[in-house]
């Protein structure tokens, strides 16, 4: 019997397959799209849990705000339940690319815990070595194998945390504790950290430790996002804070005391330098008086030898002028001697003279004598000459003789006259010139004794003079050397107070030193987990309502389909049960239809929802969550049985209540036609105005609508449920766009924002304003101090991170930020006395105009301020006020830290230049630009608006699914109807109308229904979907609610269509049958 | 009817015409124009009243008769405005003749137009069909199994396991009146 039923099903099946289809491709999609959106939240999960563990990520996370240290690490290890624990130190520095300072956290590379995801070349080796967040290659101008050098901010005399600042990039790498492009804050630059990148080990120059870092054990086994594995995290962390308190003294007390040992010793050290310094300042006073000494000697030793050398002197040149006086005396004595003996000389030379020429007298008289002898010789010699005349001869001769002897000898006593004339003469010369010897030799020797006693003089005068030199230099000297002992006696001093100062001062500061904080964090300190755990919720939100809707069509529309194959299979029904058969046999056929149908179509939905959505919505979230690329995507048996059971449930549940409803009419009533549904009069033909101006077919199409109530409202439903999953799918995508505008476009008006550095004063401010200033591109610059608070309120416990903007010029404000009442969209002007708050942190901190908001700054401060005005802001939170009033309510003083510009309406090339020639100040640290946020803003949206246009496709399947089915059933079940048309001569287009009219109008009806619909699902959905720092405003452009009526219209095209060619074969014999 | 809508060897001559030969829209033409068809079952729009469901019919030819005139005929002036539902077999199917002959066809099929009736109304029915043959002079023609109809027809043709096996002309058709079964 089973066989049979078995048997008749599949005919059935087989006979009927466009019903059956349909049944199965609207069990598909049902179960397909709740199934695949509702395990896309676990997959979501498991994906990150799946992440978490391969790249084993810490359970319990330590920070101190004091450091940690190895006794940490060793006494954390020993806490019930930490299986692993490691130290690991990281530091936010400054790493410039392209002239722009961006604010990374450099990490100390650990293997073991928190792994990192080797992108792309390798892991660091050498100290020199480090890896950097593969979107930091992505997005800067990076490659691997660059240098790129680390800039830390340090304090005096502070050490650099790193050997190596010049670090080569040797690859690329995902960390798991930055799973989101959104790093958190840093207390460096802007505040955001912008990336991280790994170094060895080896180049950290730290004994202590940043975080601490703990596996749990057996965490592994648990899903992180589970509540099991919060409950036994929380476990833990409470273990982890018994041991905190004596930790953290431990700590303090530990720095304090090798703080104070160092002070004393370093003041130890002062003291001995001191000690030191003094002595050597004596000794140099010591050495200076010697010098004066030394120098008063000197000077007195010179005195005296000055005077002995004059003395000296002096008496020399007495004697010498003495000597010379004699001299002169003698030289006059031995000229007038001279004299007399030049004129003795004359008289001896004239005498000589005179004595001469007698002589000559006596030499001529003597020549004549002897010529006169020679001539009587020569005579005599005359052998001839008489003897007379010799004797006269002879006597002549003897005369001649006589005068001769006498002559002879008068010239020789003439002779020896001027002999001793001469004689006399040389002597006298002799005499005068030794007279002159004498005194050339005595001027010689007074000429000598004065030259000797001028070149002595000379000498000594040298000698003085070098020897007053000498003194005048040792006296500038030890003027000089006076003057720098004074300096460095004041130096001396000067540094002593210094460094006793420094020494008090560092006293006074470890009494400042803060006792150490332990914050013992759980995943959720991870930048980005959370937001990714509740993005997962978001998801399972949306699947609360889009499934289910898609849920309820596909129920509601197989529900209807089982019906009426019931309905018009009565006649079996009855014969069934005329043959004898029980209710539950006979039931069980439709039931093996319905069954086979809907666990079919399940399978499959099941099939390719699980696999298709969540990894379609996964990747999707990839641009938020660029380090998670593994998704997980399991067989969710919880929803797969959910979905198929439900889906079965219903259908099978209608399938029963039509039958059990049929089979309690006896087989006779059974096997006789249904009788027919009455046609009744509608409403509308009371208004004959209208009525007898339709047309015969519109009237028709009228009273079948109002026929058939049940098919009418389910085709109403169905189109009406789509064309509003359509709706909402654009509509999110608009509000999500709009969101962007709305922000950008009503709030942000200013272009650019520099980042100041944090060092400079008012005055390079000033200038750096004025320099801005003169650029033409740029119209207007503001002057404006951000800084991240928290925000808190008496009306609830809700934490909000806000940006605290103070603006010093209240009246210009708006050109750069618009203050608009979030309600009337007025615009509003700060006052000195209260803060504006934006829309969605007053809704979130349940505060309005007039209540207080408390403010906590980043060392736990809080600040009471009181709320002006609520304005309108979609994204993020800020709370706004003036100089005046930020002085007032935080007590310190305004400093600008932030430079807002506009800009002339530049083309975006226009605005890079600018911006480039901008940061090449070194003033200006980074330049957010507003319409770089913008596109930051609108590529994360993005990853939502890919998840809209599933929904939208998905929508559409649907449409399409529940027109076809709707055409099916409208036809099929006016199979008779129509063939009788046809008899009566209906073109096959006339006959089309006839059908298709109908689902045209009630098409129509749906989609106004389900743009209405539509709106309100947005709306619904959109505050689902709203994250925290952001407000939805429902948009739906008008594009979108005629895209989503197109979209319906082009399906109802298509089946109508189809519907068509189905029309024209049907068979007019059908209208001989009986009915059945 | 099989042979207008689906081909099997043989010729189908209407008047002159092979409608066998007729392709598929001139088929509905000529359906639509010259013939009028009663159906055993009626086959009424329930959805539409009496006079409707002669105006679904009227509204497509040219050459077709006032539905009220028609129906008046038939005579229903007094249920013009019920819907099927609301009338007895016999109504109903005298909707369904006062359909079929509203278009003025040439040629009036009927479909066992007796089958679904009981003895009086059937009779009624079928003296409503001789009627209209003799006085609008249209060709009608009553497929039946019921053979006690046969004398009232000029011409009989009985078929035997789908081929004719005899075509008689009845001198003297009797009318309906007379007609026992």
């Amino acid at each position: 019997m089973n066989r049979i039923i078995l048997k008749n099903s599949v005919k059935e099946i087989k006979k009927s397959y466009r019903r059956f289809l349909s049944l199965l491709l609207i069990s598909m999609l049902g179960v397909g799209f709740f199934a695949g959106v509702k395990a896309t939240t676990p997959d979501m999960q498991k994906t990150i849990d799946a992440y978490f563990d391969k790249e084993k990520l810490f359970d319990v996370k330590v920070v101190s705000t004091l450091g940690l240290t190895n006794e940490d690490v060793e006494k954390v290890k020993e806490i019930d339940g930490i299986s692993d624990v490691y130290g690991i130190y990281s530091k936010d520095v400054f790493v410039n690319v392209d002239d722009v300072d961006i604010v990374v956290k450099v990490i100390e590379l650990t293997s073991n815990i928190n792994n990192v995801k080797l992108i792309e070349g390798r892991l660091p080796k050498e100290k020199n070595e480090c890896v950097v967040e593969h979107q930091m290659i992505a997005r800067e101008n990076i490659k691997i194998g660059d240098n790129i050098t680390i800039k830390e901010e340090l304090e005096e005399n502070e050490e650099s945390s790193f050997y190596e600042r010049d670090l080569v990039v040797v690859g690329t790498v995902d960390s798991p504790l930055f799973i989101s492009n959104d790093k958190g804050t840093s207390t460096l630059g802007s505040g955001k950290l912008s990336y991280y990148l790994y170094t060895p080990k080896s180049n950290i120059n730290s004994d202590i430790y940043t975080e601490i870092y703990a596996a749990a054990q057996g965490a592994k086994e648990m899903d992180t996002t589970s509540k099991e594995y919060s409950a036994y995290i929380d476990d833990i962390i409470d273990r982890v804070d018994k041991i905190k308190e004596e930790r953290q003294d431990a700590r303090y007390n530990s720095l304090v005391g090798e703080a104070t040992e160092k002070l004393d010793d370093a003041e130890k050290e002062l003291n001995d330098k001191k000690a030191e310094g003094e002595k050597e300042i004596a000794d140099a006073e010591k050495k200076i008086k010697n010098g004066e000494k030394e120098l008063v000697d000197g000077q007195k030793d010179l005195a005296d030898a000055k005077e002995e050398a004059n003395t000296e002197i002096n008496n020399a040149t007495s004697q010498l002028t003495v000597a010379t006086q004699t001299f002169e005396s003698s030289l006059a004595t031995f000229n007038f001697n001279k004299e007399q003996a030049e004129i003795g000389f004359r008289e001896a030379e004239s005498k000589k003279t005179e004595l001469q020429n007698n002589y000559n007298q006596v030499i001529a008289g003597l020549n004549e004598v002897n010529s006169q002898y020679d001539q009587v010789v020569a005579e005599l010699a005359n052998p001839l000459l008489p003897t007379d005349q010799k004797i006269v001869l002879e006597e002549t001769k003897a005369v001649l003789e006589a005068k001769r002897q006498e002559l002879n000898g008068t010239a020789s006593q003439i002779q020896a006259g001027i002999a001793q004339i001469d004689m006399s003469v040389v002597a006298g010369r002799q005499e005068l010139a030794n007279g002159e010897n004498a005194i050339a030799q005595a001027q010689a020797e007074i000429s000598n004794g004065w030259n000797e006693l001028n070149s002595k003089k000379a000498e000594a005068e040298a000698e003085f003079a070098k020897a007053e030199k000498e003194i005048a230099d040792a006296k500038k000297k030890l003027a000089e050397g006076k003057q720098e002992l004074e300096d460095a006696k004041k130096e001396f001093t000067e540094k002593v107070t210094d460094a006793e100062n420094k020494l008090l001062d560092a006293r006074q500061k470890l009494t400042d030193i803060e006792e150490a904080k332990w914050y013992i964090q759980d995943r959720s300190s991870n930048s980005g987990y959370d937001s990714y755990v509740s993005d997962a919720q978001n998801i399972e939100k949306l699947g609360d309502v889009f499934p289910v809707l898609f849920f309820v069509i596909a129920i509601l529309i197989s529900l209807t389909s089982m019906t009426r194959m019931i309905e018009e299979q009565r006649i079996e029904l009855g014969t069934m049960k005329a043959l004898g058969y029980s209710n539950a046999s006979i039931c069980l056929k439709y039931v093996i239809y319905a069954l086979v149908a809907t666990v079919i179509g399940s399978i499959f939905g099941m099939l390719v929802g699980f696999n298709l959505i969540p990894s379609i919505i996964i990747s999707m979230y990839q641009m938020m969550y660029p380090s998670i690329t593994e998704a997980v995507v399991e067989f969710n048996v919880k929803y797969a049985v959910l979905g198929l059971g439900i889906m079965a449930v219903c259908t099978i549940g209608a399938t029963l209540y039509s039958c059990i409803k049929e089979l309690v009419s006896m087989p006779a009533m059974l096997m006789r036609p249904k009788p027919p549904k009455s046609g009744k009069r509608v409403f509308l033909e009371k208004v004959p105005f209208i009525w007898n101006r339709l047309g015969f077919t519109e009237k028709v199409t009228i009273r079948n609508m109002f026929r058939y109530k049940k098919r009418f409202l389910m085709t109403i439903i169905g189109i009406m449920g789509c064309t509003a999953l359509i709706l909402t799918g654009f509509s999110i995508k608009d509000s999500i766009s709009n969101l962007m505008n709305l922000q950008y476009d009503n709030v942000y008006n200013y272009d650019g924002m520099l980042i100041l550095n944090s060092s400079l004063r008012e005055n390079e401010i000033d200038d750096l304003i004025t320099k801005i200033e003169e650029k033409s591109e740029i119209t207007k610059v503001a002057k404006t101090y951000i800084v991240a608070n928290e925000a808190t309120s008496e009306k609830n416990d809700y934490k909000v991170d806000v940006q605290v903007i103070v603006t010093q010029n209240k009246e210009e404000f708006s050109d750069f930020i618009k203050l608009n009442d979030y309600k009337t969209l007025e615009e509003q002007t700060l006052n000195d006395s209260e803060v504006f708050i934006t829309e969605k942190a007053a809704k979130l901190l349940n505060i309005s105009a007039g209540d207080s908001v408390e403010l906590t700054d980043k060392d736990g401060n809080i600040f009471e301020a009181k709320v002006g005005k609520v304005v309108e802001n979609y994204v993020y939170h800020y709370v706004y006020m003036t100089s005046n009033l930020y002085e007032k309510i935080y007590g310190e003083k305004y400093s600008t830290n932030i430079l807002y510009i506009k800009t002339n309406n530049l083309s975006e090339t226009e605005e890079n230049i600018l911006n480039e020639a901008l940061l090449k100040d070194s003033k200006i640290a980074s330049l957010t630009s507003t319409r770089y946020l913008k596109n930051l803003l609108s590529e994360t949206l993005q990853a939502l608006n890919k998840v809209v246009y599933v929904l939208i496709v998905s929508a559409g399947l649907l449409a399409f699914v529940v027109l076809y089915n709707l055409a099916n059933v409208n036809i099929s079940e006016r199979i008779r109807e129509l063939a009788t048309i046809k008899v009566l001569g209906f073109y096959d287009k006339e006959v089309y109308d006839y059908v298709t009219k109908e689902i045209i109008l009630l098409t129509f009806i749906g989609i106004i229904l389900g743009l209405f619909a539509g709106y309100g699902l947005s709306g619904f959905i959109l505050k689902t979907c709203e994250t925290e720092p952001l407000i939805f405003k429902v948009v739906s452009l008008p594009i979108s609610y005629v895209i989503s009526s197109g979209i319906t219209i082009i399906f109802t095209a298509i089946v109508n269509f189809m519907t068509f060619f189905v029309l024209k074969k049907v068979d007019m014999i059908e209208s001989l049958k009986s009915v059945e | 009817m099989e042979e207008w809508t689906q081909q099997v060897p043989g010729e189908v001559i209407i008047d002159g015409n092979d409608v066998s030969k007729f392709n598929r829209k001139r088929l509905i033409k000529y359906r639509r124009e010259d013939i009028g068809f009663v159906f055993q079952f009626y086959n009424l729009v329930q959805n539409l009243t009496a006079k409707e469901n002669v105006e679904l019919a009227t509204q497509i030819c040219n050459d077709h008769l006032d539905p009220v005139e028609v129906l008046k005929k038939v005579g229903l002036e007094n249920r013009m405005d019920n819907f099927p539902s609301q009338l007895s077999g016999g109504e109903q199917q005298r909707v369904a003749i006062a359909r079929a002959i509203a278009k003025n066809p040439k040629l009036l099929l009927c479909d066992e137009p007796t089958g679904a009736l009981d003895y009086v109304t059937g009779k009624q029915i079928l003296k409503l069909l001789q009627d209209t043959c003799r006085k609008e002079k249209m060709t009608v023609i009553i497929i039946t199994h019921n053979g006690a109809i046969a004398p009232m027809a000029d011409k009989i043709i009985r078929f035997k396991n789908g081929t004719a096996s005899s075509i008689e002309e009845n001198e003297n058709p009797v009318s309906v009146e007379d007609i026992e079964w």
